[in-house]
């Protein structure tokens, strides 16, 4: 038979697919929020009418023209206190997620690739794995809160701390992906091609691995402003003066006992919508890289 | 057929003689006794039924045979005067230098989080270690020589914005601009339909012949060896059984080649109500006796 030759051009030639439709611009309207609590993060400090951490006024005012969310019962101003809290309750919570994120990716692709190892390595990744679901026994507030106790709270030691106790989670998503992805051909195919095993590591496993737990990124986030808070609120976290939402719940808690709600309230919905901002904005980009 | 030159006389690239196979610690026999040769720039099919070793002799020549407790021995196994047997045997395949694979699946084989470009330039870098530009253009006319258009946007393309056949395109090239003396194709058309296969085949033994790259082929499909392949290797239950010619395949000596020659369906048995087919396990008996039988004629 003749074989029939098919040219530079290709006499069987495919068609690229076609670009895809950008997306119209409401439908960027669901990062609003999480985009609003980025500002107020970053500008909240500066905007606030009166002195966050300073007797302002009258103890216990009701919300008004001059004190919009009243004062608390030191006679703080519970506006400029909740704005100002922003800055600190999203820092802490932003260096977590990216070092619980990027901490458990690490730990978590260690263990997934050692694990079927022998010796030393082997040992090690599958302690490894078995620490991380005995950390999943312990209750999280309750590490948090014995670390936090002995080393005192600044936001330094609550963003370490707070690291260390989310950590498990990543870590365990992606060790079970590491797994996963260890057996794709596209790995061998690579090994054939002549590509070292560290490379192959860095350039094919971990960004296959680490898809689950970048993904659940918003979630660690909510989770580490709720710690972040409920630590403040249980007299742990950060001291007051300082601004921050779950102490100044806590404080305000007294005060809701007896008719003054407004102490309470106002943080309390600054720390959901907090929450719920970056899990919608979370969910939302997650929707839009998978597709 | 298209003429190889020369390559009766030269020295085999790759040659396997008594090549055993075993899994699970010699429980399973997958390869009993395969023995072939392929010279350079040949085409050599190796055919056989589901379960007969033909994918397990190219794992073992193209180093893949990594399971624990599996075992390759062979009297002779040499690619370009190099010994594999002295490959360390380990969990993880390596490259063995001049060997390149395709695999039946182009949707594993390409990583999706990468772009179809940076896949080709990868390989372009680790292989010919090339650069900046010159890779790029490279990678570019590979994707022009396998046949796809608008190669710009499919080098910015992701493995899953593209169809099946393109992305065995893909992997054809990917296979191939590495340069390589072998090109091992474990069953590269089984995920196409009937005409994309027999049009994959002939880019894929095309642009082998313009490499100079020998192409070893597995395969169910008797048909596409005949049209494509040099000589035809037939294995039965982990045995070679016959390696002859693909042009004298109908003049087989081994009942089961002539079996499997039989059953395909043709124009000259286009009016036969039953196709015959294959007993698989009936025959197994016969076939020591008629493998002496073979010999001896």
């Amino acid at each position: 038979m003749t074989l029939r030759l098919a040219g530079p051009a290709g006499d069987a030639a495919v068609a690229a697919p076609a670009a895809r439709p950008r997306p119209r611009w409401s439908t960027y309207l669901i990062f609003l929020p999480a985009a609003l609590l980025a500002v107020l993060a970053i500008v909240g400090p500066y905007i606030t009418p009166y002195d966050p951490t300073r007797v302002v006024g009258g103890a216990a005012i009701a919300p008004n023209a001059t004190y919009w969310f009243g004062t608390d019962s030191a006679g703080m101003d519970v506006f400029s206190r909740t704005i100002a809290a922003a800055r600190v309750d999203v820092l802490i919570a932003t260096v977590v997620t990216l070092g619980a994120t990027l901490g458990g990716i690490l730990i978590g692709m260690f263990a997934g690739m050692g694990e079927s190892h022998g010796g030393l390595r082997g040992l090690i990744a599958r302690g490894t794995s078995r620490v991380l679901d005995l950390a999943d026994a312990v209750p999280l507030i309750v590490i948090a809160m014995v670390i936090v106790a002995m080393f005192g709270a600044t936001e330094l030691s609550l963003s370490i701390v707070l690291t260390i106790v989310l950590i498990p989670g990543p870590a365990r998503l992606t060790r079970a992906e590491t797994l996963r992805v260890r057996g794709e051909a596209y790995l061998d195919a690579a090994r054939i091609g002549g590509m070292r095993e560290s490379k192959l590591s860095l350039r094919h496993v971990l960004p296959n691995a680490a898809i689950p737990a970048v993904e659940n990124m918003s979630v660690v986030f909510g989770i580490a402003v709720a710690i972040a808070a409920a630590l403040g609120f249980l007299g742990v976290g950060i001291a007051p003066p300082t601004p921050e939402w779950g102490s100044m719940v806590s404080r305000g808690t007294s005060d809701l006992i007896s008719g003054r709600w407004w102490s309470a309230v106002f943080p309390a919905v600054f720390l959901g919508a907090a929450i719920v901002a970056v899990a919608v904005a979370g969910g939302a980009a997650v929707r839009r890289l998978r597709n | 057929m298209l003429d190889v030159p020369s390559a009766t006389e030269s020295r085999p690239l790759l040659e396997v003689r008594d090549l055993r196979v075993t899994f699970e610690s010699g429980a399973v026999h997958a390869v009993r006794s395969a023995g072939f040769e392929v010279r350079p720039g040949e085409r050599v099919a190796i055919v056989g039924e589901s379960g007969s070793g033909k994918s397990t002799t190219c794992a073992a020549v193209g180093g893949f045979v990594t399971e624990p407790g599996s075992l390759v021995e062979a009297s002779a196994l040499q690619f370009d005067g190099r010994d594999l047997r002295t490959r360390k045997q380990s969990r993880i395949p390596r490259q063995t230098p001049g060997v390149s694979m395709m695999f039946q699946d182009a949707m594993t084989s390409l990583d999706a989080v990468w772009t179809v470009g940076s896949q080709l330039e990868a390989v372009l870098g680790n292989q010919l270690k090339l650069r900046g530009k010159a890779r790029r253009a490279e990678a570019e006319s590979w994707l022009r020589r396998v046949g796809l258009h608008d190669v710009d946007r499919v080098m910015r393309s992701r493995p899953y914005e593209l169809s099946g056949g393109m992305r065995q395109r893909v992997m054809l090239a990917i296979a191939l601009c590495g340069r390589p003396r072998l090109l091992i194709a474990d069953e590269p058309t089984s995920a196409l339909d009937a005409s994309r296969s027999v049009e994959m085949m002939q880019l894929m033994i095309e642009l082998a012949s313009t490499t100079g790259a020998a192409v070893l082929i597995v395969t169910h499909d008797i048909r596409l060896c005949q049209s494509f392949a040099d000589r035809v290797v037939v294995m039965y239950q982990g045995c070679v059984v016959e390696d002859l010619p693909a042009n004298r395949l109908t003049q087989a000596a081994h009942p089961y080649t002539r079996a499997l020659v039989e059953c395909v369906p043709s124009l000259d048995n286009h009016d036969a109500e039953l196709l015959p087919t294959i007993d698989g396990m009936a025959l197994a008996s016969n076939v020591a006796a008629s493998e002496a039988e073979a010999r001896v004629a």
